[in-house]
């Protein structure tokens, strides 16, 4: 089903700009070159810095640090109402989309994604990014060499987003 | 002063280096140094893999959006997102606005992989009107719009759920949305806040 949905949209999103295109009697295929071309350019830009930052995270997560760090958190996060079974979740979230859907299956197979730890799973992983990988390839981009502000900012929204979320699913699934 | 202001310039340079000092520390103390090397050799074939992975759909994405931008499609989206976004954006960039207006649309529509090229597009752009080496407030603004993840039907979510045997997959649905426009606001309240207290401070 959701599949479908999302097979729709992106279908009727292409065929939408291609006949209003024609509508307008622009050159199409001329345009999708021109964007190819800067698709291009775009890519090879930004791959020096996403792979310093794959080479970083690669060694957080399969050296297990992630889950190091984890252990020490775990008993801060239950105090402020976060299930500590996400932490692996919460963790991995920012830095890596792959991994972060990994832990997430995992958690699924253990708890069942109808759970109350399912439920918040699912929900805080939708609702957050893959915030360093956005802020990295978005930067890369820029001549900007200081973020100031951006990056607390970012950490402070995710970190409101897990405990509204924490809320909203204690609050509804008793 | 100047060490100062350098310190500050680091945050996510500073981020990098930890990651990667602490995993090696943390894996050495533990005595396997061999892992550290295995996952350093390994660890470019799937960085590739992964910008492979990335790049073709910028790269497809681009076509498409370049399609939407030369036919006046974007003007249309432009227009209807322009009080909401110049409540929140003080640039006048058109062409920032234009590509500004496509991002929103796609990351609502759960086209992230659209949303990439189009938000890397409006960062070139607000960059040729910030000729500092620190991100203007439009920037960090705008990155935080993207981090929040407002998404109108989180499908892979949904195909997750599904696949993993839930009774009602789509009980999620409504919860996402709430909670990312919760993070939303807050992200644009600390923005405005932040970058007002910081105008005032520097005069």
């Amino acid at each position: 089903m959701a599949k479908m949905i999302s097979d729709i949209i992106i279908t009727s999103f292409i065929v939408f700009v291609l006949i209003f295109s024609l509508f307008k009697s622009t050159d199409s295929f001329k345009s999708f070159v021109e964007g190819v071309k800067d698709g291009i350019r775009i890519s090879i830009r930004i791959f020096p810095n996403v792979f310093a930052l794959i080479l970083a995270v690669e060694l957080f997560i399969k050296t297990g640090t992630v889950d190091m760090l984890g252990t020490f958190l775990g008993p801060i996060l239950n105090k402020l109402g976060i299930f500590k079974e996400t932490l692996g979740l919460i963790m991995t979230k920012p830095f890596s989309g792959s991994a972060s859907y990994a832990v997430l299956k995992d958690i699924f197979a253990r708890f069942g994604p109808d759970s109350q730890i399912g439920i918040y799973s699912s929900i805080i992983c939708a609702s957050t990014e893959t915030l360093f990988y956005v802020i990295t390839t978005y930067l890369a981009q820029t001549k900007v060499r200081r973020t100031r502000y951006l990056i607390p900012v970012a950490i402070a929204v995710d970190f409101i987003v897990l405990l509204v979320a924490a809320v909203l699913v204690k609050g509804s699934l008793k | 002063m100047k060490s100062l202001k350098r310190k500050k310039s680091r945050t996510l340079k500073a981020f990098w280096l930890f990651l990667i000092l602490f995993s090696i520390l943390v894996q050495a103390f533990r005595g396997d140094i061999s892992k550290i090397t295995n996952i350093l050799f390994s660890a470019p074939k799937s960085a590739i893999e992964i910008f492979l992975t990335i790049a073709l759909s910028i790269i497809l994405w681009s076509g498409f959006l370049k399609v939407a931008v030369d036919s006046g499609l974007v003007k249309i989206l432009q227009r209807l997102l322009k009080p909401f976004l110049k409540l929140l954006f003080n640039t006048r960039n058109v062409k920032a606005l234009e590509w500004m207006a496509l991002n929103v649309v796609a990351n609502f529509l759960g086209l992230g992989n659209a949303a990439t090229p189009a938000g890397i597009k409006v960062m070139e752009e607000l960059s040729k009107e910030n000729s500092k080496d620190f991100a203007s407030s439009d920037m960090i603004l705008f990155v935080i719009l993207n981090t929040c993840s407002i998404q109108l039907i989180p499908t892979t979510m949904i195909m997750l759920r599904h696949e993993y045997g839930s009774k009602n997959p789509t009980v999620v649905v409504f919860p996402i949305l709430f909670v990312s426009l919760v993070g939303l606001f807050f992200g644009i309240i600390f923005c405005k806040v932040i970058s007002r207290v910081l105008r005032r401070w520097q005069k």
